[in-house]
């Protein structure tokens, strides 16, 4: 992929994430800027269209490969005025061993869940994972892929070499020898709330950005719940498909006055300074202080009205600590604007989950056990000081969206 | 997390430092690139994937750090075993081709 777009004529900035959205007089989206955070040299880039591909959020939990995905994209585009939806959808915890970042789950289909002395939990299994968590609640749990016949074990060697690398490095045959697990956020990495889009196009609400891949809502293709892997891969090409096409035409509707507008950046907390500014910001304690919100299985997994409720609380605290500081060096940045992007995703996350009155999906909340059929609608939030959630109905013709997928 | 940058196996290419997802190793001039930022390390072992001469090891513990001995890892094969398992590297047809996820998926209930 990477040599094909470079063979077309693309210019690719490693190592240089984005730290704003340009927003032209209309209010229209103008491009973005950002920094190469090896070199420090700065990059600003004018455009008429722009495709959010930054995936989901996974609040840095080290599931593999997540520690890029901290919600940097949906930040940029709620500054612009974009909008989430499905937020509620976000509390995705992958099985990994307990030592280990590799959260690739499909053999657990073929494992035994036990205690520590061996005893099987009863209805623990990769389908019933909730099990599982409230297990590590109380103590630890193991696993062993033992189900799985001799004659598939190849397969699956060569199905997935990395689910194996932890494994052959630890010294353990997970075939033959109990080794504990635990469950990492995933977030809406595997979830499947993100950025709002109007139609096929991939368009969001504001003129000129669209969206693509996990940064996007995945409601469209599965509702409440995704096993991940399959539906996200096919969603990743087909919307960067879609998106990518219809940016390309609302780019070439622009005919030739396409560099005269006045654009100006539009990112705020982690980026601006000024008097009101006086505290320096503790980037990495703000990191823990979120994770500290949305790692515990009893406040992420297991949702209450009161623990969503306080969490909230402590979440709006720190986003007002972040936007009365400002960083000591502008290394800082991407890091600071990552802090700041975790905050405003979990804000959205437990405004809307508080909003889900129901069971539904990933969304498990305690205080209302069932699916309630009267809340077939979406939740669209947004916001960046004050937050709002409101409810949408679903498109003729767009499938209940808990009848696609299932309760874990 | 990624703990060893082996100093004799090591050509000074720099891929690692271009290739990391979360900018763990800095790059140094005439010499092999430091682990920098090591607790940044996702332990998603791309860095080991590229490197052409199996001079890197990422060890599995992802939020500990561990000491490793360098000729240890080479003696047990190791240094460069998840390259060779999925094979990338000169000469080798990588395993892509030989996916078996249609094989395991036939034996989902």
């Amino acid at each position: 992929m990477r040599r094909q777009i470079q063979r077309a004529g693309v210019k690719i900035l490693d190592n240089s994430p984005a730290l704003e959205l340009l927003v032209d007089d209309d209010g229209a989206v103008a491009g973005a800027s950002g920094v190469n955070r090896q070199t420090g040299e700065k990059w600003l880039v004018r455009s008429q269209s722009t495709i959010i591909a930054t995936g989901g959020c996974a609040f840095l939990s080290k599931a593999l490969g997540c520690n890029v995905l901290t919600g940097d994209g949906y930040l940029m585009a709620a500054e612009a005025g974009a909008e989430m939806s499905g937020m509620e959808f976000s509390n995705a915890y992958g099985i990994s061993p307990a030592f280990s970042s590799v959260t690739k789950t499909l053999f657990y289909n073929w494992a035994t869940f036990t205690y520590e002395d061996g005893t099987v939990i009863p209805g623990a299994s990769s389908h019933r994972r909730s099990v599982i968590a409230e297990t590590l609640l109380q103590q630890p749990v193991y696993a062993i892929i033992d189900k799985a016949a001799e004659s598939m074990r190849a397969s699956m060697r060569l199905a997935q070499p990395n689910f194996f690398l932890p494994f052959d490095r630890a010294g353990i045959d997970p075939f033959t020898q109990r080794f504990p697990v635990t469950l990492r956020l995933e977030g809406t990495v595997r979830g499947t709330g993100g950025i709002r889009i109007v139609d096929e196009s991939c368009a969001s609400s504001v003129r000129g950005l669209y969206a693509a891949g996990d940064a996007a809502t995945r409601e469209l293709i599965c509702g409440g719940f995704t096993g991940g892997g399959s539906h996200n891969a096919a969603w990743a090409i087909s919307s960067g498909y879609w998106s990518g096409k219809s940016a390309a035409e609302y780019t070439r509707s622009f005919g030739e006055n396409k560099t005269q507008r006045r654009v100006q950046g539009v990112g705020e907390v982690g980026l601006q300074s000024g008097s009101d500014r006086s505290q320096t910001l503790a980037i990495d304690e703000v990191i823990q202080a979120v994770q500290a919100e949305v790692f515990p299985y009893e406040k992420n997994y297991f949702r209450t009205e009161q623990g969503l409720t306080e969490s909230l609380g402590r979440l709006n605290h720190l986003w007002q600590e972040l936007r009365s500081s400002q960083v000591t060096s502008e290394k800082e940045l991407p890091r600071a604007r990552e802090a700041a992007a975790m905050v405003a995703t979990a804000r959205w996350m437990y405004s809307s989950a508080i909003e889900r009155k129901e069971t539904r999906g990933m969304h498990r909340h305690l205080d209302y056990p069932e699916l309630d059929a009267n809340q077939q609608h979406h939740l669209i939030s947004g916001g960046l000081d004050q937050v709002w959630v409101k409810s949408q109905p679903l498109h003729s013709g767009e499938k209940p969206l808990s009848k696609i997928g299932a309760l874990v | 997390m990624i703990e060893l940058v082996s100093d004799s196996r090591c050509i000074k290419c720099n891929i690692c430092v271009n290739i990391c997802p979360t900018n763990v190793f800095d790059r140094v001039p005439d010499a092999p690139p430091t682990i920098a930022r090591q607790s940044d390390c996702q332990t998603c072992y791309m860095c080991e994937l590229y490197c052409p001469v199996d001079a890197l090891y990422v060890a599995p513990e992802s939020d500990m750090k561990t000491s490793v001995n360098e000729a240890e890892l080479a003696e047990v094969g190791l240094l460069g075993s998840y390259r060779e398992n999925v094979g990338w590297g000169h000469k080798r047809t990588s395993t892509a081709k030989a996916d078996q996820t249609f094989q395991v998926l036939k034996q989902m209930k």
